[in-house]
């Protein structure tokens, strides 16, 4: 069975366990992790009837992908093999995507009408779905899909590997770009160019490179790098489909002893919080405290403001999340950002960040870029 | 009147026109036009916690609400500060968000009123503004209201465009400068990439596109596929296919660079195009020519010429603005006279199969007696060695 079709009957699984009878999926990570199928212009073209883009699946049909003609050819040409379609709706030129959408929900039998759709589908589509089906029971696909997708199968984990590869060698590369007078945005660019040449598809979110001045607050922007300044770095890419998330710091010229202790306490904080997410043992605001009471024994509390991570697959932030008030239990496969930091503002900034997978023996850096701290002399 | 406060004048008169009480807007380009708040990054990253709830609410009477997610207001605090929007509402992380949002609805009497809703907005949304409008009715993806209002671009959208495509000429002549014969489609690409940011863009408005078509190159392929690790030889043309997002205004722009002699065939349908342009370009003043008539002169032209056959007639191009595609299309179909201050790509093309592909594209104002070019580049045939 292919990795799609795998998925798809776990999905069909859970349609069955929620009593749910028909699924859509708008181009979204949901439509992408069970068919395989993305297309950079989904975003961009406006075509007529692209509010009824998307896959429709039952517990028997599907996935059938309904688009209008052109990007229905679109993707086919983009199309990989493996990817799951089992067949083609185009609205034709100068069609009623009304009629069309009528015609395809009508292929399905529902007798409850209890139809699921994509989070973020469009009122467009679930306004049309209400005037074919009148007494339909929307909700919504991550009810059905989150838990699914946040323990990763082993075609997904082989992406985030190389994901992870591809981003610790970019970091590598870019690292040596720091020196006296460059400005955090020539860092940033170069970070993206980099991610790109080791064949990232882009960037999972907006690359975050700082640089924290003793003294500077509030920091002046624009600032060129000097000596005394600490860098840090946040940024990921993508790599068919699927993000990283990561980060190291830096420090130009010879660190304060504070500085180096810092580093190292954040470094310990992070290797304590993975030897502790082992499967079935440990809750998600459990791991958060691993870490925030390495940080806070040592009187850094107040300076690590945000919650510890957050699940990654193929958007660079989804749930379960890393965080006081998050009670879901660890499961094997299931993979999160671990990234502790230290600011204390107007002195210095520290951080560590990798994409971890919880596994038997504790979580496993999908990263192996080192994380000794960058000195730029 | 701020420019801010013309847009909204202009969107009331089509709420009137619509019989619309009420609208409401998620992020995205009629947000933009309304407000000048950019879409945050993590808008489509982030789920959960009344994701939903983020929007504009528009009356016919009252002043526009902006209501926040608290992280989404952080991320947007750069155009907040610059924005026409005096009420903004941000909803902390442990407020109830129907509760915070039905509230902010109430306010507007909305039981029985005709609530219209942008294109994009989210099914959630609807949900949740039908349960705090009850025996409200709804527009639904309001389409043809919002891009109507936004066809004809206003001076300040017309002087963001310009510094849009200041960009877009910018990143070109970077990007040629760096180009050689061995880098293949892909490198070329990446390039154009960095040297948007480079030049002051805030991201593409598309991916970029590069395409090498030459000395017998695969006869099977298509006008689509790009960026492959196709590598640029002496005797191939390489089409270039993108655009730059500026403060939320897009480009959409093309030229064609010869790898060393050009072949002589693509030369001459590369300059009979560049003549296509130049001549329509002139023709586009207010009320002048129809889209349908604009495309048949650009074909016709290039026809005259003799590349009838591989010109690519299906379409001249498209309106754009805060949007890479808006109506309308400049192909048959599309009946209604251009006016003053709309935008158009005009993008020919001519594609002969493992031959060449040239084409060139560009960002054109319509003007008073004829268009403008709003990107500028050069149409000398560019060559790299």
């Amino acid at each position: 069975m292919s990795i799609y079709e795998e998925r798809l009957s776990r999905v069909r699984q859970r349609m069955e366990e929620q009593g749910v009878e028909l699924l859509f999926l708008s181009p979204s990570p949901y439509m992408f992790y069970v068919t395989g199928i993305r297309h950079p212009h989904f975003d961009v073209m406006r075509l007529p009837g692209d509010w009824l883009s998307g896959v429709f699946i039952s517990l028997d049909k599907g996935p059938i992908f309904v688009a209008h003609w052109m990007l229905a050819r679109m993707v086919q040409r983009v199309m990989m093999p493996g990817d799951l379609v089992s067949e083609m709706r185009a609205l034709e030129q100068d069609g009623d995507p009304l009629a069309l959408l009528r015609s395809v929900v009508a292929e399905f039998r529902l007798r409850q009408k209890r139809i699921a759709v994509a989070d973020h589908t469009w009122t467009r589509f679930t306004e049309a779905l209400r005037a074919i089906v009148p007494d339909a029971r929307v909700s919504l696909a991550s009810e059905l899909m989150d838990m699914m997708m946040a323990a990763q199968d082993e075609e997904a984990l082989r992406r985030m590997r190389k994901i992870a590869e591809i981003t610790d060698a970019a970091y590598q590369e870019v690292v040596r770009h720091l020196c006296i007078g460059v400005t955090e945005e020539e860092m940033r660019r170069e970070v993206d160019y980099q991610l790109r040449k080791f064949g990232s598809e882009g960037n999972s979110f907006s690359t975050g490179v700082f640089f924290t001045r003793p003294g500077d607050v509030p920091p002046i922007p624009g600032k060129h790098l000097q000596p005394g300044d600490s860098v840090t770095f946040d940024f990921g890419g993508v790599y068919e489909g699927y993000s990283s998330d990561f980060g190291r710091a830096a420090f130009v010229g010879e660190p304060p002893a504070e500085y180096l202790k810092v580093h190292e306490l954040v470094l310990r904080a992070q290797a304590e919080a993975m030897k502790a997410m082992k499967p079935g043992q440990i809750t998600c605001e459990e791991v958060d405290a691993v870490a925030r009471k390495v940080i806070a024994d040592q009187g850094y509390g107040p300076n690590f403001t945000h919650r510890l991570g957050h699940g990654i697959s193929i958007t660079v932030h989804n749930p379960p999340f890393l965080d006081s008030g998050d009670k879901t239990v660890l499961q094997s496969g299931m993979t999160f950002t671990v990234e502790p930091s230290v600011r204390v503002e107007g002195r210095f900034s520290n951080r560590v960040e990798d994409v971890v997978v919880v596994t038997d023996e504790g979580g496993v850096s999908l990263n192996t870029c080192p994380r000794e701290l960058y000195i730029v002399d | 009147m701020s420019f801010y406060e013309k847009r909204l004048e202009k969107v009331r008169q089509a709420m009137a026109q619509w019989g619309a009480d009420l609208l409401f807007l998620n992020f995205g380009p009629d947000m933009v036009y309304l407000t000048g708040v950019q879409t945050p990054m993590y808008y489509h990253i982030l789920k959960g916690n009344g994701d939903w709830i983020n929007g504009l609410l528009v009356s016919v009477d009252k002043d526009p609400i902006l209501i926040l997610q608290e992280s989404m207001a952080v991320i947007s605090a750069e155009s907040l500060a610059q924005t026409g929007v005096q009420d903004v509402r941000v909803m902390s992380r442990e407020e109830d968000p129907k509760s915070f949002f039905e509230k902010i609805v109430a306010d507007f009497r909305p039981q029985g009123k005709t609530i219209a809703v942008g294109k994009a907005v989210w099914s959630q949304s609807l949900l949740a503004l039908r349960e705090a409008a009850p025996g409200a009715q709804f527009i639904p993806a309001t389409s043809p209201m919002m891009d109507k209002v936004r066809e004809v671009k206003d001076e300040e959208e017309i002087r963001l465009m310009r510094k849009a495509a200041e960009i877009t000429d910018a990143t070109l002549a970077a990007t040629i400068s760096n180009m050689h014969s061995g880098m293949t489609e892909r490198d070329v690409a990446i390039e154009v990439e960095y040297q948007i940011k480079r030049a002051g863009g805030d991201g593409y408005s598309f991916y970029p596109g590069i395409i090498c078509v030459g000395l017998g190159s695969d006869p099977e392929r298509k006008i689509m596929t790009r960026n492959t690790d196709m590598v640029l030889q002496s005797g191939t043309t390489v089409a270039f296919d993108f655009g730059v997002l500026y403060k939320g205004y897009c480009t959409d722009f093309g030229r064609t660079v010869f790898v060393g002699d050009p072949n002589p065939e693509a030369l001459r349908a590369y300059e009979s195009i560049v003549k296509g342009s130049r001549g329509i370009v002139e023709q586009m003043g207010d009320r002048k020519m129809s889209p349908e008539q604009i495309a048949d002169f650009v074909k016709d032209s290039v026809t005259a010429d003799g590349f009838g056959e591989y010109y690519w007639y299906y379409g001249l191009g498209h309106a754009i603005g805060l949007e890479v595609h808006e109506a309308p299309w400049l192909r048959p179909g599309f009946k209604e006279p251009v006016r003053k201050g709309m935008c158009f790509t005009i993008e020919p093309k001519i594609w002969k199969s493992g031959e060449f592909y040239v084409r060139v594209e560009d960002v054109v104002v319509v003007g008073k007696e004829r268009g403008e070019c709003l990107t500028k580049f050069s149409y000398e045939p560019q060559i790299v060695e």
